[in-house]
Order: structure tokens, then C-alpha cells, then sequence
């Protein structure tokens, strides 16, 4: 009996993994870019920010950040490259909870490690499972295999 | 065509960690769902009032299968026991709760929007459609036949 529930709600729900990674593709997307703008706006006060807080090469790495940032938002919501962006943002996810997040805590109305971490695992979702069906990668790559 | 054939390895690569992923997000999500579950028992005829003033139609039985379904998700996720199953009700709570409390706040954390009940329902989703993964009592009990 259970075996024969377990299998049809398997049966039916499995059609919607590519829908599901996309919807989660575009939270995420959509998540990185209010943080990627506003790290372009101010480059120099976020190089800054970045020296006080002990990053070394501050200037550089403010770069690379928000350019994987902007680049993620970009590659994320086309889904192309899905599994290769998803590495440099969950780097710079956990750069964020080590440096900022982690000394409050885990809850996310005190600006805990909460949102970086729901955002490392849906990133390490996207590099283990790709990005779907719906999706550049899948018209590039996988179309034949 | 070598970009092609490189990107083909590296998801062959990267395939190795599904199921990983999936157990670090059913343990984030049971660890999610632990506190409200257990405020929600511990304060149930506030929880019942709180449910009345919302608007929620037959609050008190409201109240008792929404914790219930909480403390179930705890449970099942955790194990990876039923989690397809369990997923569907538990991606209902968080409409629900998106519906009646935080839509109203817009999406930011800050000020109580619907951005983690949002995420929930992503999570919740990516699971009811992936399964629970290799590292769970479904692939035990279930599994291994297909």
C-alpha cells in the first residue's frame, strides 16, 4: 500500500524537477541582484568596507565579487553555465557568512547566517542537479546525452 | 566543442553530489521547521486565536493540522521518511502562511516579507520533485526495487 503511494507520488512529482530548479534559479537570481548593483554603485566604499573587515587584496576582491555577483544574476536566470557559476557564489557565500553573518547568529531578522545559507544550498542544488530542462544548458549541452 | 565536452565531465562530476545536496537541505529545512512547530504546541490556544484574527476558517482545526504537519515535516525530513508526501502539505502551510501574514510586509526579511516562507516553498519544491536522495530511509525502504 505505502509502497504503491510512495511510487505514484514519485510518479507524478518527478515531472516537475526541471520547473522547480528554474522557479529556484530565478529566486536566487533575483536575490543577487539587489547586492550586485548596489556593489557597483559604490565599488570603492565596498573595497573599503572589505579592508576593514580583515579581506586581504580588498580592491581586487571587490571586484571579483561583485562581478560574480552581476555575472550569477545574469547566467543564473538564462541558465547558461548553471553548474560552473555556482561555485565562485557559494565561495562568496561562505566568504560572507565567515566575515559578516556568522558573530550574529543563525536568525535572519538579526542579519544571521540564515539568507547566505539558503542561498549555498540552492547553489549547491544547481551545481549537483544543473538547471533543468528549461534552460540554455540544456539546449547546448545536454540536448543529446 | 571542447567547451561542450568539459561541461559534459564536469556534470558527470558534479552529479556525485546530489544526493548531499539533498540531505544538507531536508536537515536545514527540519532544523527550519523545529521552532515554529514546537511554539506553535507549546502556545496552542494562542496559536488558535492568533489563526481566528487572520481570518482563518475553523481556526482550532487549523491550528492542530498545520502543527501537526510541522512536527511531521520535522520528523520525515530528518529521516528522509515520506518525504514526497510529506513535502505537498508542508509546501501548503508556507502558501498559506505567505498569504495571510507576510505578503502584505513585500518580500524583505527586514520586514517580515515573504522571503523565507518563500524560499521554504522552493526547497520544499525542489524536494517533492527531486526525492529525498540516496542518504534517506525512502531510498532503504523504497527504493533499492527501482
Amino acid at each position: 500500500m505505502l509502497n504503491t503511494l510512495n511510487n505514484f507520488s514519485k510518479n507524478i512529482l518527478q515531472n516537475f524537477q526541471s520547473l522547480s530548479l528554474l522557479l529556484a534559479r530565478l529566486a536566487v537570481a533575483y536575490g543577487f541582484y539587489e547586492p550586485a548593483i548596489s556593489k557597483w554603485k559604490d565599488i570603492d566604499g565596498i573595497a573599503s568596507w572589505f579592508g576593514t573587515m580583515g579581506i586581504p587584496f580588498p580592491t581586487l576582491n571587490a571586484y571579483m565579487t561583485a562581478s560574480t555577483e552581476l555575472l550569477g544574476v545574469v547566467l543564473l536566470t538564462l541558465g547558461l553555465f548553471t553548474r560552473l557559476i555556482s561555485l565562485p557564489l557559494m565561495v562568496v557565500m561562505v566568504v560572507a557568512i565567515m566575515t559578516v553573518h556568522l558573530a550574529h547568529g543563525f536568525s535572519a531578522g538579526n542579519n544571521g547566517f540564515e539568507i547566505p545559507l539558503y542561498y549555498l544550498l540552492f547553489l549547491f542544488i544547481f551545481a549537483s542537479h544543473g538547471a533543468g530542462k528549461f534552460s540554455m544548458d540544456y539546449f547546448l549541452f545536454d540536448k543529446n546525452s | 566543442m571542447r567547451l561542450k565536452d568539459f561541461y559534459l565531465e564536469l556534470s558527470v562530476l558534479f552529479n556525485y553530489f546530489q544526493s548531499f545536496s539533498l540531505l544538507f537541505v531536508r536537515a536545514v529545512l527540519a532544523y527550519g521547521f523545529f521552532e515554529p512547530a514546537l511554539t506553535k504546541w507549546r502556545n496552542f490556544d494562542t496559536t488558535i486565536e492568533w489563526f481566528d484574527s487572520l481570518g482563518i476558517p475553523f481556526a482550532s482545526f487549523a491550528t492542530l493540522l498545520t502543527a501537526s504537519v510541522e512536527i511531521m515535516g520535522v520528523v520525515f525530513l530528518t529521516l528522509g521518511l515520506f518525504t514526497r508526501l510529506i513535502t505537498i502539505p508542508l509546501m501548503l502551510v508556507m502558501l498559506i502562511a505567505t498569504l495571510t501574514v507576510h505578503l502584505s510586509h513585500g518580500f524583505s526579511v527586514g520586514n517580515n516579507g515573504f522571503e523565507i516562507p518563500l524560499y521554504y516553498f522552493l526547497f520544499l519544491f525542489l524536494l517533492a520533485s527531486h526525492g529525498a536522495g540516496k542518504f534517506s530511509l525512502d531510498f532503504l525502504v523504497f527504493g533499492k526495487k527501482r
